[in-house]
């Protein structure tokens, strides 16, 4: 086992690196102020470059090199090497880079259950120079989070179409997008049987942009509910066509546990942030006026912290690892991603603490991070979501169940 | 990055596995347990897997911390008496490797394959600057072909025969420290058990003023002098690591156990598991374990200089310290009263886990060379 990066994965560390602090560190707090992506962000070139992160290669995506010109990077089928970038990302501001245009969750179920058509014209537009386009992933409603299966967004074959009536909650840059991939029942009793996923266009009739939901942190992204009242989705746009009902939840699950490393990865690095934010100003201000005593207890906590981001990042890489070699990585992935978060919060938490009032500064944007925090636990599934699932696991595959594995 | 095991690293993982299971278990009572561990040794000798730290250290891809690591996570499950006695033994053979001689080594890994009281391998280690370690205050002075130990509690059995350490020389100054090799009856005018409530099959014992002589059925292999920090900073990140994977070894048996228990035990009307909060707090203990697990490997590989960096050794002990105490503690508490009980074993485990604190060193100590 070694945890040393290669030589690959090194130089996606220093671009993304690169791209958090000259991309989105120096908006952040604008956009963070702003509840959007401010223009100027939007017109720079290397805009374009990380709408194709997500996007496979086979359809013109990948991260092209900025060090190494004619280079390109496939992080959409690379879990490591994502993991990694998505570290610096987190580094630089997570809220901001998700709220920037880009496939999001849409990408892998399209990916995995769309027609070749509907796959190039989706993904063609984020690569074609069009400019700036977002898509969105609608599962989440009012009254239905963690457990999916539950969703009450309805779907009725009509002909040639599919009708859709429900609303969904939570959905980010919802507003904006010219592609939702929405998921609904033919028969809330089917539970996860009765799931399909469709694909839903800007424009498509009784698709309907409903309100903005304020949040705490992750300001720069928008948050809305979607409206779909009566909205008619041809037929070529249902991304389970041609299968048994079913494989939208399926097509879902998969995209969670591809996805939630990359959560794991923005929490491991916005706590590296904070850490470095609050050493920086312990340096400048706190130092000077601590004795040499409660100066090195905390030097010693900040090290214990350091520690934990450090343990958040290798399960994360591990997990990343395993998907990467197509091993069962359910239990390994919720483990990562509830630690991370947790990790997060706590690194976020005490580094405010310790940095006291000058965490307010605009240089230091130790608040801002508290209040973003948050989402990474509830991101892909909520901590406690992933800790019953994790027993859930621990139970079904216990050592105690190998017979004679147990001995006192 | 790679999370691949080496073949080396499974097939010793596997056979330190195969031995737990055809292992008796240790006596509940714990007054034959010194007994029941000397057959255990002799047994494990048998199938190699007591000495994989030699067979590793000879073997063609050499010495593998990680896959000693794997060993000593499951011979926790067995007995943490067994354990320590594995640990001294392929401690003693490491921090040879490091610091003496390759003729030294040879004979004393000789020494180690012939040797007929495996258990009595002790492993001494310098703790000159702590007040609290247990072998605070022990010189050791080599003068006329005698090998003087002044004070010492450790685990050596009455009979020990093998001796091997590291101590503050009474003649030298403070950075100095004489390593010597010692084999044979040793002398030693007071040697009685410490009262020690911990391991139940593995002695404790004060010895005071252990005296070896060069002679007919003794021999003092060896003596060099040291570089006291250097060998505190190579040989002690190992062995802070292999203390760690006890550790991390007792809190995942803990674990087990109490998952089990979650499974059996009613409480309103269906098993404890099905009930949120023991889910929620069952899978942070697993949580808990494995972040701790992960770092331990992580901490396991090499430097620059051969071994594992000893700052990160240290913090990576204290980390996965904290979190087997955390892991045990809670397993102990999913038992509600039973887990004050003898009859349920968490407890011991959560003792021998503060145990091995204790014994490893010290946490706060560890946390002071940190700062």
């Amino acid at each position: 086992m070694t945890s040393e990066l290669t030589a690959e994965q090194q130089s996606v560390r220093e671009e993304f690196n690169w791209f958090a602090r000259s991309v989105l560190r120096p908006y952040s707090s604008q956009a963070d102020r702003l509840g959007e992506v401010p223009q100027e962000l939007l017109d720079l070139p290397v805009i374009a470059n990380s709408m194709r992160i997500h996007v496979p290669i086979a359809f013109g995506g990948g991260w092209q090199s900025i060090n190494t010109p004619g280079r390109t990077y496939d992080l959409a089928a690379n879990s490591v090497l994502r993991v990694v970038a998505m570290e610096e990302i987190g580094y630089g501001d997570t809220s901001l880079f998700i709220a920037l245009p880009w496939p999001t969750l849409a990408a892998p179920v399209v990916e995995a259950l769309a027609s070749p058509e509907l796959q190039h014209r989706f993904f063609s537009s984020f690569v074609d120079g069009s400019g700036p386009c977002w898509a969105s992933f609608a599962m989440t409603e009012k009254n239905v989070g963690s457990d999916a299966t539950g969703i009450s967004t309805t779907a009725t074959r009509d002909g040639d179409f599919w009708i859709l009536n429900g609303t969904k909650w939570f959905i980010g840059s919802g507003a904006l997008a010219s592609w939702v991939a929405v998921f609904a029942t033919t028969n809330v009793r089917l539970r996860r049987f009765g799931i399909h996923a469709f694909l839903v266009e800007r424009g498509t009739p009784g698709f309907v942009v409903g309100r903005r939901l304020p949040t705490s942190g992750f300001r720069a992204l928008t948050l809305s509910e979607l409206k779909f009242e009566n909205c008619r989705v041809p037929t070529e746009n249902h991304l389970t066509s041609g299968r048994s009902g079913g494989s939208g939840f399926e097509a879902s699950m998969r995209t969670f546990d591809q996805f939630r490393p990359s959560v794991g990865a923005w929490a491991v690095g916005a706590s590296r942030a904070a850490l470095e934010y609050a050493r920086e100003i312990l340096l400048q201000n706190g130092a000077r006026h601590a004795n040499a005593h409660s100066w090195k207890r905390v030097a010693a906590r900040l090290d214990d912290l350091a520690l934990s981001v450090q343990a958040a990042r290798l399960l994360n890489w591990k997990a990343a690892w395993m998907l990467d070699r197509g091993i069962d990585a359910t239990q390994e992935i919720s483990v990562a991603k509830a630690f991370c978060a947790e990790v997060a919060t706590q690194v976020c938490s005490e580094c405010l603490d310790f940095a006291g009032r000058a965490a307010m500064a605009g240089t230091a944007p130790l608040e801002k991070l508290v209040r973003d925090m948050k989402a990474f636990d509830h991101l892909e599934g909520t901590g406690d979501i992933h800790r019953l699932m994790i027993t859930r696991s621990m139970l079904r595959n216990s050592p105690l169940n190998r017979e004679g594995d147990f001995i006192r | 990055m790679d999370f691949n095991f080496s073949e080396i690293q499974l097939h010793w993982r596997k056979a330190a596995a195969d031995f737990v299971v055809s292992c008796s278990p240790p006596p509940a009572d714990g007054a034959s347990g010194a007994h029941w561990l000397e057959r255990a040794v002799a047994d494990s000798r048998r199938t190699g897997v007591f000495d994989c730290a030699l067979a590793l250290e000879s073997g063609d891809t050499g010495f593998d911390l990680l896959a000693i690591c794997l060993v000593v996570e499951e011979l926790a499950r067995l007995d943490t008496g067994f354990c320590v006695a594995f640990l001294n033994r392929s401690l003693c053979y490491r921090a040879a490797s490091f610091f003496m001689s390759q003729q030294v080594r040879r004979s004393f890994a000789e020494a180690l394959r012939t040797m007929p009281a495996p258990v009595g391998a002790v492993l001494i280690w310098p703790d000159a600057n702590s007040n609290d370690s247990p072998s605070s205050g022990t010189t050791v002075t080599l003068a006329d072909s005698q090998l003087r130990i002044d004070e010492v509690i450790s685990l050596a059995q009455p009979d020990t025969t093998f001796c091997l350490g590291w101590a503050p020389s009474a003649d030298s100054k403070a950075d100095g420290a004489i390593g010597f090799l010692a084999s044979g009856n040793s002398v030693a005018p007071s040697i009685e058990p410490a009262s020690v409530d911990g391991f139940r099959t593995l002695p404790v014992n004060r010895i005071t003023g252990l005296l070896y002589n060069d002679g007919p059925n003794t021999r003092i292999h060896c003596s060099e002098a040291l570089d006291f920090a250097q060998l505190l900073a190579s040989a002690g990140a190992e062995r802070a690591l292999l203390f760690a994977a006890t550790e991390i070894g007792l809190a995942q048996v803990a674990l087990d156990y109490a998952l089990d228990y979650s499974r059996t035990r009613i409480a309103f009307d269906k098993p404890l598991c099905q009930h949120q909060a023991v889910a929620l707090r069952l899978a942070e203990v697993a949580i808990r374990i494995k972040s701790a697990r992960i770092l331990l490997w992580a901490a396991c590989e090499r430097g620059p200089l051969g071994t594992p960096d000893p700052k990160q050794a240290a913090q990576c002990w204290n980390y996965c310290a904290r979190a087997a105490a955390d892991a045990a503690s809670w397993a102990c508490q999913l038992l509600g009263g039973h887990g004050f009980l003898t009859h349920h074993p968490v407890a011991s485990w959560l003792r021998e886990i503060h145990m091995l604190r204790l014994l490893g060193g010290q946490s706060l100590e560890s946390e002071s060379n940190l700062q």
